[in-house]
């Protein structure tokens, strides 16, 4: 074990020294209008969904325009969007319910050339985890589900310690690794060959479509996929009340590489990617989108 | 592990009851016991035994995890769903902000708890409960999360075990948090349940940390979480209650107790008790044991409603047992206050003084100690003390009580024999009382006080600006701790003047006498009043005080201001042309004559070495001084860097004709050294008006009564100028005024001839009574003016008394004539407090050092008083 372990990270050592990352671009978004967080490229990396500090609230920035188009104004909204391969906007709304005092939560969709936003899954108690695919969108529920196809191509989700993978329309439930208090930020890779996921206490993992582990990357947050090789990543540390460092991370998926693309005391957090972009933002609201280039 | 531990949770709620009705959804808890890791931003607080460090001791964490636990599983017994953040105390397990945010978003919680205890972070100590949600106080972010804060606290408030210094806090993070720029708690931001974050008490006071290292006292703040939860939601039919309460000594004061306590944590807790529940047929029904960690907190879980009876027991203590009644979905308390076996009657096993005839007398300030063999009544032994002959003192208790200390508020009678007695009144906890009367004697020095032989700056001196020294002589080797503290110069607006201390010199073991020189490092402005202020616990090695605070107020002046009227005698300061011989059969003893660049005018100072036995009189002779003539009109200044050394220093001066034997110049009062720094001093002596003089020599002769023999005094600028022709013209303003006679008496009474120019009213050579009488006559002229009283002086002590020291409450000033007022001042000399009265209220004030300015009708005086609490 200990053998492999040297070996791996002299592989590790040697890549890594090989490999060089520049940032080509840098552009401030949103300068002086508004603070944003939770930013949420689209595939094509030319609009971005955000929202504010409590994720109260959604809205859609046109970078080329610079034009801002309100989707929702309800609780919850922008914590969670996702852009489906259909190009619409999904997203969950929550709602405490005066009588019971309980959470109950919406799903809904946002179609941009109609402007207009719809109820896909109503309200109810319990969790509702999105489920991107590569050929379509779901919402699953403790009680009751959406999906815009039977069949989507690969999607994935996380329930608890479980990573939950439909492809071409079956679905079969993982625990690739132990992780006691759970799962999240799972998300399928561009060629849909892997699966990228957040293990609380383990770290970032990537597997393959039957949840065989290919890397663990580390304890980073927030995984979203750069390209089908690359993962970008927040690295963030705290004092138990208030982020004390946060950073901005990009990794191999293999494991091999890393490279800091921001300064630990930059404070820049939430990293979405799509379109050969990456979007964070910072602990005030600042976002930023940048390009790299990584060579070889 | 954690298989293990999760595990034994789903075990401990698998028989649990549901509560919730039938087809009603469960609520779903997310639990995230803060912390994790023993690591750097874990809290752990260092409590004997544990050393720092110790993941046994008292961590945050572990506590945290433990209340998390015990609320996961009331919950789940109560049918609830729940989640927690983590179920070890490891650091992979103590997750990120962000990821607890997502994991409590992911699961769809309802509500979700933060669980956490305080700590102040400054050395003051509080307990209280506070509760946290996002956003601005009054506006939760996330709706119902300031209720669910409410229904906790008040769940948490009823814990009558702990001792709480104020109810519980209620506030938005961003309100409560105003730097953190609305960035609030981590696991809050972007967080969907209705949430908040509890701080459940204080782990930093100390009574409370013990406490929290108890299991049961962690379950019960887990039940009372649970119990917060059911209020949010309105759920009121679970149908179990809990019981839990405190074991403390029903009067010991705490043992380990060297830390902040307050209310009934004073009192030593019961360890080791055994607490038993009985049905009321008195049939046992469950057993609970307080630990060894200085809590004596036991827990009686899940109990159906009804009444019950506790009983606490515990081999050193009277057994107790109380009735109880249960109620369902509350917490109820009941603490014990138990009674000490106390078997054997009190017996005095120690005291001191020591002492027994031919024994050395002891110092006048000592303690009587007086060690029993079980912790006394202290009210009843207190009355039981008396003490002959019959001395003022406060009593204080040690030891849990064990331990009696007699203190007088002043120091006893000299030469006198004491004798305290301890009547058959004196009882221990248990009510029994001494079987026989207890006595000690012993004699007092014949020292009472510490003695002030000397102190510069003196009332009413005159001092120059630059490079001022204090010297304070005693009768006694001083005690060489807090010198600084004891000893404070303050500027008009009473800010503190700093000291050069690596140059302070003070007395070594053996020296017949103590003092302390300390150069003053801050130049003080010409003109301006300054106070000098030595504490009353000023002490010697003995411990002996001051009678009383001395506050010496005195003048900056610059003592090198141009005389436009004098004329330099050159070649006065050349060091080379001088020569020193001894004038007397006393003998020199190394004495240098150089030049020092310490000077108020030119490139140099003359400066004179000398060592001066008892006697010692020396000549200083130069050409450049019989060169210069003098007229008998003229009179001769000198600008002198004085030592303290109580050296004489005279001028012989011969006349020009021969007619006349040397005479000394610089009389002996006016040429005494008695000062540190420099000095503008002008001879006085009786001259012949219509001759002439030349200098012969610089005469030193050392005082026969002064300890210092060795000093080093500085001369700079000899001058000559025209004497005042005016008679009675004292201070050579051109005119007799009430303020010449004022110069005198300063003289003849202090001193101080600051202001004299021309003393020697009636030329006989010398300034005594009748220069006072020639000068009234002048004025008045009245031949029937009454003689000075001399014999009246009076020492430069204040005559304010002002205590106790240090104070707690009040400041008492006291004084035979009427006091106006009193201002307290910090040490910066801030203005802290005034009052109308003799006293000052300090109850509320900061601990630390202050100076109460006290004004009587005709005085203000300065005292340096404590304020400890």
């Amino acid at each position: 074990m200990r053998r492999t372990l040297l070996s791996l990270m002299g592989t590790w050592m040697l890549i890594a020294s090989a490999q060089q990352v520049t940032v080509t671009s840098s552009t401030t978004l949103l300068r002086g209008m508004e603070p944003a967080f939770y930013p949420s490229l689209n595939h094509a990396g030319d609009k971005l969904l955000y929202s504010d500090a409590d994720a109260h609230g959604l809205k859609m920035l046109n970078i080329a325009t610079q034009e801002v188009t309100a989707i929702s104004e309800m609780n919850g909204a922008g914590y969670d969007a996702k852009w489906g391969s259909d190009g619409k906007v999904y997203y969950v709304t929550s709602e405490v319910n005066p009588s019971n005092r309980l959470v109950y939560r919406t799903g809904r969709r946002y179609d941009l050339a109609s402007q207009s936003n719809e109820v896909v899954l109503e309200a109810q108690h319990g969790a509702v985890h999105l489920a991107t695919g590569t050929q379509g969108m779901a919402m699953k529920g403790d009680k009751h589900s959406y999906a815009t196809s039977p069949k989507r191509g690969v999607s994935v989700y996380t329930t608890g310690s479980q990573l939950v993978v439909t492809s071409d329309g079956k679905e079969n439930r993982y625990t690739p690794v132990e992780s006691y208090a759970g799962y999240l930020w799972s998300s399928v890779s561009p060629q849909g060959d892997k699966i990228a996921f957040f293990a609380a206490g383990r770290g970032i993992v990537v597997t393959d479509l039957s949840g065989n582990v290919l890397a663990e990357l580390g304890n980073y947050e927030m995984p979203c996929w750069y390209n089908n090789d690359y993962i970008v990543a927040q690295n963030a540390s705290d004092d138990g009340y208030q982020y004390t460092s946060s950073q901005i991370l990009l990794l191999k998926a293999d494991g091999t590489f890393r490279h800091e693309l921001t300064p630990k005391s930059s404070m820049t957090m939430q990293p979405s990617c799509g379109g050969g972009k990456i979007v964070y933002t910072t602990i005030d609201g600042n976002l930023t989108m940048i390009t790299v280039d990584i060579n070889p | 592990m954690k298989k293990i531990l999760y595990s034994l949770a789903i075990m401990m709620v698998a028989v649990a009851a549901t509560n919730i009705a039938r087809g009603q959804v469960k609520p779903h808890v997310y639990i995230n016991p803060g912390h994790g890791g023993h690591d750097s931003d874990d809290r752990n607080v260092v409590i004997y035994p544990f050393a720092a460090g110790d993941t046994a001791g008292y961590w945050e964490s572990n506590s945290n995890l433990k209340k998390g636990f015990a609320l996961n599983n009331c919950l789940r017994a109560k049918g609830y769903t729940t989640s927690m953040s983590r179920v070890a105390n490891t650091t992979a397990n103590d997750l990120a902000l962000s990821t607890i945010v997502a994991l409590c978003n992911s699961s769809g919680a309802d509500i979700f708890y933060s669980i956490h205890s305080n700590a102040t972070g400054v050395p003051s100590r509080r307990n209280h409960i506070l509760a946290l949600y996002r956003g601005p106080t009054g506006s939760p972010v996330v709706a119902n999360s300031d209720l669910l804060s409410l229904k906790l606290v008040e769940r948490l408030q009823v814990n009558s075990a702990a001792v709480w210094t104020s109810s519980y806090q209620i506030a938005g993070d961003f309100t409560f948090y105003p730097d953190w720029n609305n960035a609030g708690l981590g696991v809050l931001r972007g967080n969907h349940a209705v949430s908040m974050l509890s701080e459940g008490s204080f782990h930093d006071y100390i009574p409370e940390t013990y406490r929290l290292m108890n299991d049961n006292y962690c379950w019960m703040e887990g039940w009372n979480f649970s119990l917060g939860a059911d209020d949010y939601f309105g759920f009121t039919d679970f149908g179990k209650g809990a019981l839990a309460g405190n074991l403390r000594d029903n009067r010991m004061p705490r043992v380990r107790n060297d830390f902040i306590m307050f209310g009934d944590d004073n009192r030593e807790p019961v360890s080791n008790a055994t607490v038993i529940l009985y049905d009321m047929n008195d049939v046992a029904l469950d057993t609970c044991y307080t630990d060894d960690l200085y809590n004596g907190i036991y827990a009686f879980k899940m109990l159906d409603p009804g009444t019950y009876k506790v009983k606490a027991e515990q081999e050193h203590y009277y057994s107790q047992t109380k009735e109880v009644t249960i109620e369902a979905n509350k917490s109820t308390y009941c603490n014990f206050d138990l009674a000490r076996v106390l078997e054997t009657p009190p017996e005095v096993t120690n005291y001191s003084p020591v002492w027994s005839e031919g024994d050395a007398p002891v110092k006048a300030n000592t303690p009587v100690v007086i060690e029993f063999n079980w912790d006394m009544n202290t009210e009843a032994t207190e009355a039981a003390f008396h003490i002959e002959p019959a001395v003022e003192g406060s009593f204080r208790w040690e030891d849990s009580n064990y331990r009696m200390i007699f203190e007088p508020s002043d120091a006893y009678d000299v030469n006198t024999l004491y004798t305290v007695t301890l009547s058959t009144e004196a009882e221990h906890g248990g009510g029994m009382k001494l079987q026989e009367p207890f006595q000690l004697q012993f004699m007092t020095t014949y020292r009472k006080y510490l003695e002030v032989i000397d102190l510069f700056p003196r009332q009413g001196d005159k001092v120059h600006y630059k490079s001022a020294t204090i010297e304070l002589r005693t009768d006694s080797m001083l005690n060489n701790s807090y010198y600084y503290d004891k000893i404070v110069l303050t500027d008009k607006d009473g800010n503190a003047l700093t000291y050069n201390r690596r140059s302070t010199k003070s007395g070594k073991a053996g020296d017949p006498f103590g003092f302390i020189r300390i150069p003053v490092a801050s130049t003080m402005v010409p003109g301006e009043e300054y106070t000098l202020t030595i504490a009353k616990e000023m002490d010697d090695t003995a411990g002996i005080h001051l009678p009383e605070t001395i506050v010496h107020k005195f003048t900056a002046i610059d003592a090198g201001e141009e005389k436009p009227d004098a004329t330099v005698i050159e070649g006065f300061e050349d060091a080379s042309t001088f020569s020193m011989v001894a004038a007397s059969a006393n003998g020199a003893e190394s004495t240098v004559l150089s030049n020092s660049t310490d000077r108020l005018f030119g490139s140099k100072s003359l400066q004179i070495k000398y060592n001066c036995p008892t006697g010692g009189d020396y000549a200083i002779t130069s050409p450049a001084l019989e060169n210069a003539v003098i007229s008998g009109n003229d009179e001769l200044s000198i600008h002198i860097n004085g030592d303290m050394s109580n050296t004489y220093l005279s001028m012989e001066l011969v006349s020009t004709d021969g007619s006349e034997n040397p005479t000394l110049y610089f009389g002996k009062n006016l040429g005494k050294i008695d000062y540190h720094g420099w000095r503008y001093v002008t001879g006085e002596g009786a001259l012949n008006r219509s001759k002439s003089y030349k200098i012969v020599a610089l005469r030193l002769m050392s005082d026969t009564d002064e300890p210092i023999k060795s000093a080093t005094i500085k001369l700079d600028n000899l001058l000559k100028s025209k004497k005042s022709s005016v008679v009675g013209d004292v201070t050579g303003d051109g005119k007799v005024t009430s303020v010449d006679i004022t110069a005198l008496y300063n003289y003849l009474l202090n001193d101080d001839m600051s202001a004299i120019v021309n003393g020697d009213q009636d030329g006989d050579g010398k300034i005594t009574a009748v220069d006072v009488t020639v000068v009234y006559n002048i004025l008045l002229g009245n031949d029937e003016m009454p003689a000075p009283q001399f014999e009246q002086a009076t020492p430069q002590l204040s005559q304010v008394k002002v205590g106790p020291v240090p104070s707690s409450d009040y400041i008492v000033a006291s004084t035979s004539g009427y006091i106006q007022g009193v201002e307290l001042y910090d040490m910066s000399g801030n203005l802290v407090a005034r009052n109308g009265g003799n006293y000052m209220n300090v109850g509320s004030m900061r601990d630390g050092q202050y100076i109460l300015k006290v004004y009587t009708t005709t005085t203000a005086t300065s005292h340096h008083v404590i304020v400890k609490h």
